[in-house]
């Protein structure tokens, strides 16, 4: 007889996964077989600045674990089964924090350094520099995990991170040669012109002449170093937003953007490459670094995605460019917030071989053909220059679309047979109805007599012919389709 | 459209749809590695039993176009919503060995939607209960000695309010 006990663990714990912690703390009280599987499962993710159980971020729980650690010593509770340590907020590193007061921090940085946490993942999904900077138990902390981790081969470690460039190098507190997965959200910032700032109430900085802001290099470095160590990254995802950001010469930025390029490349696992732009409504060039430069990802990136503000320049790159492995191209466009909007459409090389440079332009060929997925949305008005042919190309370029291309010209062929054959028929059945109308209504009135000719009694006439009435409609007509009456304007697709 | 027959534990032979029956990944993939024909020969399904098997039959039926689950979908971004849609809420009203029943037959013919309602039903069971009133619900033993709940008491009273 099936009882719940008589369930395999896997399924206690795909149970277990729909409980909260103040749930599984009883259901470990139940019986022998929920506590083995609920303990392990309870401790197996630990988070720290997550209510974990719900207070724990309140200062008793906390306190009271490192007690009871401190005393019993730490294999009398779960630790044993942390496998996963994520860093929730960073709260849990703020001095006068709980953690940090009740020696918590210090506590389990020790029972990572000595292997009686065997730490698999670091997951870090919130934490900025500002509580990092300057304070010792926090920077202790990630040192011990370092020396831990750097014991510790690849597929034994693992590190994902979601920090910006600036915190990601404090200190040198991270294993990045483990990192697998990392999101970076990146803010450019630089001078803007005095009219600029005045049109947006905003405060000027004075603009040095032929100056790029160092805050603009400043992160291309960054970025450039963290990807010249972090050899082992599958998934990453850069996110640029523009704090009166607007681009100049590229030029000025060209020199570090190679460096960049080149880390990018030496890049051997990288799977997934996403970089997007975010923030809707602030008026600031949604780039990345430029938009005349194109980053080519490296030959190992299966799926792609690509969402900021290029120009023309950056597209004839594009279709040149063959992304070797690449199966799957998302490709978005922003807002793209530019004031000048002068880097968008002439690039100066190219305006002196004749390139008029004019956003509404075509690329002729692409050079990918390995696609299985692609999305983009047809920009019909778009924000940015966008080749008017890119679909047409893709599709004629990478066989195994052939199935979404045949549904997407489905689709839009659908729509427009529709609309076309929409107006013509309505239109030769109001003609038709009002003919049929009239004549019926000559022989009814010639057959009743005007004398007793009723509105009502006509229609009730009608009526009874429905049927025949119908099929003679359907009859004429075919007859007027046959004789062409539109003259050959019923699809007129002159206008695409 | 094309049936296809299932052969229960108890030995009763029941025809489906063959769109109804590939809700279940074991059976879907059976069907592709013989290619597709099984018009003529049963299905054995050894772990289930008729009465159980009907009743998941009778979920694929009601849930035969619902759209895939998405595939790569990370176990931290599955939501720990409990929440379930009102149809598989009265499926689900049933004795508690069917329940189990449900969710091991749903485990073995890896029909993963059906397997996550069982649990949630499950879990809803157990939430905001006290370990005796999870013990009546579900009928069981208690098996510690009262020192070995003592130490469990000692062990997690830190996280308690």
């Amino acid at each position: 007889m099936a009882v719940i006990t008589s369930l395999p663990p896997e399924l206690i714990r795909a149970i277990l996964f729909y409980l909260h912690n103040e749930d599984l703390f009883l259901v470990l009280k139940v019986c022998k077989y929920f506590n083995s599987i609920a303990v392990p499962y309870l401790w197996s993710q630990f988070s720290l600045g997550d209510p974990w159980p719900r207070n724990l971020t309140s200062n008793s729980p906390i306190g009271r674990l490192a007690r009871l650690t401190k005393k019993n010593g730490p294999d009398t509770l779960g630790y044993k089964y942390i496998s996963t340590l994520r860093i929730d907020n960073d709260k849990a590193f703020k001095q006068d924090g709980a953690y940090i007061k009740h020696g918590f921090i210090e506590l389990l940085g020790d029972l990572v350094e000595s292997g009686t946490v065997p730490l698999r993942i670091l997951d870090v999904f919130h934490l900025t520099r500002y509580h990092l900077e300057g304070n010792d138990h926090a920077l202790n902390f990630f040192k011990k995990i370092k020396k831990y981790s750097e014991t510790k081969a690849p597929d034994e470690f693992d590190l994902k991170l979601r920090a910006d460039p600036a915190t990601i190098l404090v200190d040198d507190i991270f294993d990045l040669s483990k990192l697998s997965k990392l999101y970076i959200p990146i803010t450019l910032q630089n001078s803007i012109s005095k009219k600029f700032a005045r049109s947006h109430n905003l405060k000027w900085r004075r603009a040095r002449e032929g100056a790029t802001d160092e805050n603009i290099i400043e992160n291309i470095v960054a970025l450039t170093k963290i990807m010249s160590i972090t050899v082992h990254i599958r998934d990453l995802t850069i996110t640029v937003s523009s704090m009166y950001y607007e681009p100049g010469p590229i030029h000025l930025l060209l020199e570090d953007l190679n460096k960049m390029q080149t880390a990018f490349t030496n890049l051997r696992r990288l799977h997934r490459l996403e970089i997007r732009a975010v923030g809707w409504d602030e008026p600031f060039a949604k780039v990345f670094f430029h938009p005349a430069f194109s980053l080519e990802p490296p030959e190992s990136v299966r799926h792609l995605t690509l969402a900021t503000a290029v120009s023309v320049f950056w597209w004839r790159k594009f279709a040149g460019y063959p992304f070797r492995n690449v199966e799957s191209l998302n490709i978005d466009s922003p807002v793209i917030g530019i004031q000048s909007k002068k880097w968008m459409s002439v690039f100066n090389e190219e305006k002196e071989k004749g390139d008029v440079g004019d956003w509404n332009f075509i690329i002729k060929d692409v050079a990918v053909t390995t696609l299985k997925k692609f999305i983009c949305p047809e920009m019909k008005d778009s924000y940015m220059p966008y080749p008017r042919d890119l679909h047409g190309c893709i599709y004629r370029k990478n066989r195994a679309l052939d199935g979404l291309n045949l549904e997407r010209m489905k689709k839009k062929v659908r729509r427009e047979f529709g609309a076309h054959s929409h107006d013509y028929f309505s239109f030769l059945a109001q003609r038709l109805t009002e003919e049929m109308s009239d004549t019926y209504c000559e022989t009814y009135f010639e057959d009743a007599g005007p004398a007793n000719a009723e509105f009502l009694d006509c229609m009730e006439e009608m009526r009874l012919s429905n049927h025949e009435l119908r099929i003679k409609l359907a009859q004429q007509l075919l007859e007027w389709t046959k004789k062409d009456v539109d003259g050959g304007g019923f699809l007129d697709y002159s206008k695409y | 459209m094309s049936t296809i027959k299932l052969l229960s534990s108890d030995n009763a032979e029941l025809a489906v749809d063959k769109e109804v029956a590939e809700r279940s990944i074991l059976i879907k993939n059976m069907l592709e590695d013989v290619g597709g024909d099984m018009s003529d020969q049963a299905i054995p399904i050894p772990n289930v039993n008729e009465a159980v098997l009907r009743k998941v039959i009778e979920w694929c039926e009601h849930h035969k176009s619902d759209p895939p689950p998405p595939a790569d979908e990370d176990s931290d971004s599955r939501k720990k919503s409990t929440d379930i849609e009102e149809w598989d809420q009265k499926f689900m009203q049933v004795d508690q060995e069917m329940l189990f029943e449900i969710i091991l037959a749903a485990n073995y013919l890896d029909i993963k939607p059906l397997l996550d309602v069982g649990c949630k039903t499950v879990a809803n069971m157990i939430k905001g209960k006290s370990p005796e009133e999870i013990r009546k619900t579900f009928n069981i033993q208690n098996d510690f000695t009262p020192e070995e709940e003592d130490q469990i008491r000692r062990e997690n009273e830190w996280a308690e309010e």
